[in-house]
């Protein structure tokens, strides 16, 4: 069943449609919002934050997005919300990513693959607000650039300059001879 | 390097997500009340969906609204320009009758004014009239005048053609005028002299005045030889001595001066108010004024 279906049904009062739409949506949000806050008990207060607030927005979706672009909105304001109150700045740190990619079932292969990896990441930390939740919601989370432009409020060609700046910067930052070459020094 | 860059992004570790955090999301479940999210929404679509036409249609009866108001503008505009120009044109017919009043009473007025000129001439010829009947009522004194006075002269003619071949007696003649004129004047002066002391009134008749006249002899003419043969004293003497016609007793000395107060009846001779006396007469004529004689 779609989810514009499942959502309709929601609305209509059907809890067994909403638990399918968390079911089908809740980690990509917990994903999202777990690597912009940095410790598990955030991620999971702001989901749940989250969630509360499409159940009450529900009403108002018209479904002009997909439903998962639409719920990226939320979490991004509500994680928006949630960091100006605590005044977040740096949560994540670089043996956090380390920790990430050396115990999940990692896609690199080889040592020096990794090692860019965690450097990339780390980079991808640094930078600022704006950049950072642009690189987030289209590499991370998979988002198109238009879906990333609509969750963020902002024209597609600001998102790709954006995007375009933080290439720059990442790869001006992870330029030394054995990144470019892969070999190991 | 940007795609590698790029692959390493999009190869981001996942986040698995602990375990509950689905049962707690599920357990937080708080939907709206299925009345209101059922009909909010119904309605919302209805609307979405019958937008185009409603707007379409609420545009095409604004036009029309508009086109009809539009006519009723006009019409009222034309119907207002059709008042405005009765209101001209009766206004136009309005001054034209003015125009026509104003000539009629400038005709009135001309003919007025004649028919104040023809009153004015009207009382001009009554006054005339009412001379002329003066005039007319003058005339039977003025024609006994005439024949007395024609009379005279014809028997002037005959004492004249009588004594027409005598020298002396035209000597004669010519001395009786003389003396008769001297006579007039002598009269006159002293019936001046008696009104001068009588409040400018004449006498009323000759014996009145005998002291001014100082002798009655003066009151024959030479040629009247059957007055001239009485005595001179005043005893006895009566008007019908005199030879002069004394023709202005009790008149006022303010009488015009050319009045005759005195009248040879043999010569014609007449004495004036002023005095003088003229025997003859030549261009002057005798007229009747106020029912007295005077000589213009």
């Amino acid at each position: 069943m779609s989810d514009l279906r499942l959502c309709e049904r929601a609305r209509a009062g059907d809890e067994t449609a909403a638990a399918e739409l968390i079911d089908l949506h809740y980690e990509r949000i917990y994903a999202y919002l777990r690597r912009l806050s940095g410790n598990d008990a955030d991620a999971e207060d702001l989901t749940q934050r989250t969630f509360l607030k499409v159940w009450s927005a529900l009403a108002s979706f018209r479904g002009h997005s997909a439903f998962s672009t639409w719920a990226h909105g939320i979490a991004h304001n509500v994680y928006v919300d949630w960091r100006r109150r605590k005044s977040v700045t740096d949560p994540q740190t670089d043996e956090w990513w380390a920790t990430c990619v050396a115990d999940g079932p990692s896609p690199f292969e080889d040592a020096a693959e990794r090692e860019l990896a965690e450097r990339v990441y780390t980079l991808v930390n640094q930078l600022d607000e704006e950049t950072r939740e642009a690189i987030h919601l289209h590499y991370y989370q998979g988002l198109s650039l238009s879906e990333t432009s609509e969750v963020l409020n902002v024209p597609t060609s600001t998102l790709k300059y954006r995007l375009r700046e933080a290439l720059n910067t990442l790869r001006s930052q992870t330029a030394e001879p054995k990144f470019l070459t892969g070999e190991r020094s | 390097m940007s795609e590698r860059i790029e692959n390493i992004l999009r190869r981001a570790p996942k986040m698995k997500a602990p375990a509950g955090l689905a049962q707690t999301l599920k357990s937080d479940i708080a939907l709206p009340r299925a009345s209101a999210t059922a009909n909010t929404p119904d309605f919302w679509a209805g609307f979405r969906r019958w937008f185009p036409g409603f707007a379409t249609a609420a545009l095409f009866l604004t036009c029309l609204v508009a086109l009809g108001v539009q006519q009723r503008v006009l019409s009222n505009l034309r119907h207002e320009r059709g008042q405005l120009e009765a209101a001209a044109s009766e206004r136009q017919q309005i001054t034209e009758a003015s125009r026509t009043g104003q000539g009629q009473a400038q005709a009135q007025a001309a003919q007025l004014a004649q028919l104040r000129k023809d009153n004015a001439e009207m009382q001009q010829l009554r006054a005339t009239v009412a001379q002329l009947r003066e005039q007319l009522q003058q005339l039977p004194a003025l024609r006994a005048e005439h024949q007395r006075l024609a009379a005279q002269a014809k028997a002037m003619e005959s004492n004249v053609s009588g004594t027409s071949n005598d020298p002396f007696a035209e000597a004669q003649d010519k001395a009786q005028r003389i003396q008769c004129v001297s006579n007039m004047k002598q009269i006159g002066l002293g019936l001046r002299m008696w009104a001068n002391d009588h409040g400018d009134v004449m006498p009323p008749d000759f014996l009145t005045a005998q002291n001014e006249l100082n002798s009655p002899k003066i009151l024959a003419c030479p040629s009247d030889s059957a007055r001239t043969k009485r005595p001179g004293t005043w005893t006895g003497f009566t008007p019908a001595d005199a030879t002069y016609e004394f023709l202005t007793p009790n008149v006022s000395e303010r009488e015009p001066p050319q009045t005759i107060i005195t009248r040879c009846p043999i010569h014609g001779t007449v004495g004036l108010l002023d005095g003088s006396v003229h025997q003859n007469l030549g261009n002057l004529r005798t007229t009747t004024k106020n029912g007295r004689l005077t000589l213009e």
